[in-house]
């Protein structure tokens, strides 16, 4: 087989393809999955059900762009919040090579207590730093791991650091996948220097170079079942005139993500028995706070992501460094008209800092068959009651650095300057009123060692399914804190490894 | 060459290379906002939600902003969301329907948006933002949308000063 990526809208008539493995989605698992058994000499048909946009297109794209065309829902995805919860905005890719052509780029292993409390908590003693250190290592050679120079911070990011410093606390030079990163600050927009190595340049090709098909625009409905076995998989050309697709495989690798993954093994009939299919999703639920400097400080110009802090991670904050294009800093200003006018003026003197909680999996992923899926989310109180605590620290580091004033994460909130803040109820203000986004959906077909409380076994395995295996987000079975690209490419490979050296393959 | 994306209304890439190099990948190429010069006002359908809610709400001390703006904006949203899938469409679509039909009520007005003056609409609009949940969020969903777009035109980021550059000083 001849290795290519094609659209399956290209296709006249129906597609009906064979293959040693078929891969349901090309973000970070499933491109880490098939670049693995291609190259172990399996043949291998990955399907993705966003476009595929070349790295020569995307690095031309303006922000909105790149939403319109490879982020899902043109990025306008809610989670509903159920109790004492915000409404939180997620967004994720939909385009091949998924999310992971959209993220900062930032790199963590699982860290040591996240691990434990999983062997503890949840029985998966297999999963100790040892045993995934050769998969994360694999994994960080591939997509070429380096820790962000000093020099590459933006102005907005060492204004920060500068206030963490004045408060006591210190931030550390984070891990990103690049490769001679020119500090464009828009890696979430696609890299327009070709400098972010995500999964579109290199797994994939790699896959394609060994042999792999990689099949865009298809939307895969079920996993096709011969008794209690998964032979392949059915679904839908995207498009105005559509089509099906079928493809017989002798083992199935779902990868699409914690969003889609429970919908085709829900649609399937399968992965129920234990009633956790689609739920314990954690998201990391994110807060920024965006704080006016006197002097410039054009945010934008620097890795868009480059520090983090775990000080507070007894209150289950992590920080992360980030910026935001002009036209985002300009909606978070309240108001309309002349005034929000005035203010927009300042927006490269505003500097951004934004941090996510390091939650309980308070999410369900719900996929009725009539509609695309959606999301309901209930915060921990524990959590919830953290926002507060959380939005002050940043708001105070940015006050210590020199901030004239503070856009805090409140709908229609004034600016705020140092006594306005301290002034400002931040408990009274309801969840309705926060705003809140998340870009890490985690957990909603969590791995486990026992069918009663776990969709799959460690290695992804479906219970109960032969040939059925899930490689992507959904297995984290708990939130781990950071962010978790490198994670999934990490268990994508366990998983594929496992694959690779199974005796009938 | 790089191929077109089929688009009703703009063209998402041009054919020739490199395309934004003028004013950098941030922001729209003037080129591309040439057919706009001689463009009216738009009285129709989404085009007139959309007009009289970012007259509003870009409104500067000088006034609304010029016709030719708008329109591009107005097609630029409607290629967003010919693009973005129909859960997208219908969510902003939805949230433009209420904006323009419901916010003049919190000012005591009769609807639609239109019928009032654009910094009395801004009135109208800020009173909606600071509104229940969901009028909070449909101004959002709106908010966020066209400030994207709208600060990705070459004039409005020349405004604001914006410099499109990588902190290698590269263009992107």
């Amino acid at each position: 087989m001849t290795g290519r990526i094609f659209s399956a809208r290209a296709e006249k008539r129906p597609l009906e393809l064979d293959c040693d493995v078929v891969v349901v989605g090309s973000g970070a698992g499933g491109a880490a999955v098939a670049c693995t058994l291609a190259e172990a000499g399996q043949k291998v048909i990955v399907l993705e059900e966003g476009p595929h946009v070349p790295a020569e297109k995307y690095q031309a794209f303006r922000p909105s762009e790149t939403m319109r065309t490879m982020w899902r829902d043109g990025a306008v995805t809610a989670v509903l919040g159920r109790g004492d919860t915000p409404m939180i905005n997620l967004t994720m890719g939909r385009c091949v090579g998924g999310s992971s052509v959209l993220t900062g780029g930032v790199c963590f292993r699982v860290p040591g207590r996240v691990l434990r409390t999983w062997q503890t908590e949840r029985g998966l003693e297999d999963l100790s730093e040892e045993a995934l250190a050769p998969c994360f290592e694999d994994v960080e050679r591939s997509v070429h791991v380096e820790r962000v120079p000093e020099n590459m911070r933006s102005r907005s990011t060492s204004l920060f650091a500068l206030g963490a410093e004045r408060r006591g606390f210190h931030m550390e030079a984070m891990s990103r996948n690049t490769r001679g990163c020119q500090g464009c600050g828009r890696c979430n927009f696609g890299c327009p220097k070709d400098a972010k190595m995500s999964v579109d340049r290199t797994y994939l090709p790699r896959a394609v170079a060994a042999g792999a098909l990689v099949v865009s625009d298809c939307l895969v409905r079920k996993v096709l079942m011969r008794g209690r076995r998964a032979v392949g998989v059915v679904g839908d050309v995207q498009g105005e005139v559509g089509g099906s697709v079928r493809v017989r495989a002798r083992l199935v690798v779902l990868a699409a993500g914690s969003f889609h993954t429970p919908g085709v093994l829900a649609r399937s009939g399968l992965g129920r028995e234990s009633g956790q299919l689609g739920r314990n999703v954690t998201l990391h639920p994110g807060f920024r706070m965006i704080a006016r400097f006197r002097e410039p400080v054009h945010g934008w110009q620097g890795s868009l992501q480059s520090v983090y802090s775990e000080a507070f991670e007894a209150q289950g904050i992590t920080l992360t460094g980030l910026f935001v294009p002009p036209g985002v800093l300009a909606a978070t200003i309240a108001g309309f008209g002349p005034e929000h006018a005035r203010r927009s003026l300042d927006l490269t003197h505003m500097a951004v800092i934004g941090g996510m909680l390091h939650d309980e999996g308070g999410g369900t992923i719900h996929s009725p068959p009539w509609m695309a899926p959606f999301m309901t989310y209930r915060m921990d109180p524990r959590n919830r009651a953290t926002v507060p605590f959380f939005l002050r620290m940043m708001a105070e580091t940015f006050f210590a650095a020199g901030a004239l004033e503070v856009f805090a994460p409140v709908f229609g909130a004034p600016p705020m300057d140092a006594d306005a803040f301290a002034r400002f109820d931040f408990e009274s203000v309801p969840s309705s009123k926060l705003e809140c986004s998340s870009q890490h959906p985690l957990g909603s077909c969590r791995m486990g060692i026992a069918p009663g409380n776990s969709v799959t076994d460690s290695y992804g395995a479906v219970w109960d399914v032969d040939g059925l295996y899930v490689a992507d987000g959904s297995l984290v079975p708990t939130s781990l804190g950071v962010n978790p690209q490198l994670t999934i490419m990490a268990l994508a490979t366990r998983v594929a490894w496992r694959l690779r050296d199974l005796p009938a393959a | 060459m790089l191929r077109r994306v089929s688009s009703p209304s703009l063209p998402v890439v041009s054919a020739s290379s490199p395309p934004h190099a003028d004013e950098g990948h941030w922001l729209v190429p003037r080129a591309d906002l040439a057919r706009y010069e001689n463009a009216t006002p738009r009285r129709a359908g989404i085009d007139r939600m959309v007009w009289a809610i970012a007259e509003a709400m870009f409104c500067t001390d000088e006034g609304p902003p010029d016709a030719p703006r708008l329109a591009w904006l107005c097609d630029d949203l409607r290629d967003f969301l010919h693009h973005a899938g129909p859960r997208a469409r219908w969510t902003v679509v939805l949230a433009l329907i209420c904006t323009f039909w419901l916010s003049p009520l919190l000012l005591g007005h009769a609807p639609p948006l239109d019928r009032l003056p654009p910094r009395e609409r801004a009135k109208a609009l800020d009173g909606f933002e600071h509104g229940s949940l969901l009028t909070s969020a449909a101004m959002l969903a709106i908010k966020a949308l066209l400030c994207i777009l709208y600060f990705e035109h070459p004039d409005t980021a020349a405004r604001v000063g914006f410099d499109p550059r990588c902190k290698t000083g590269a263009t992107p």
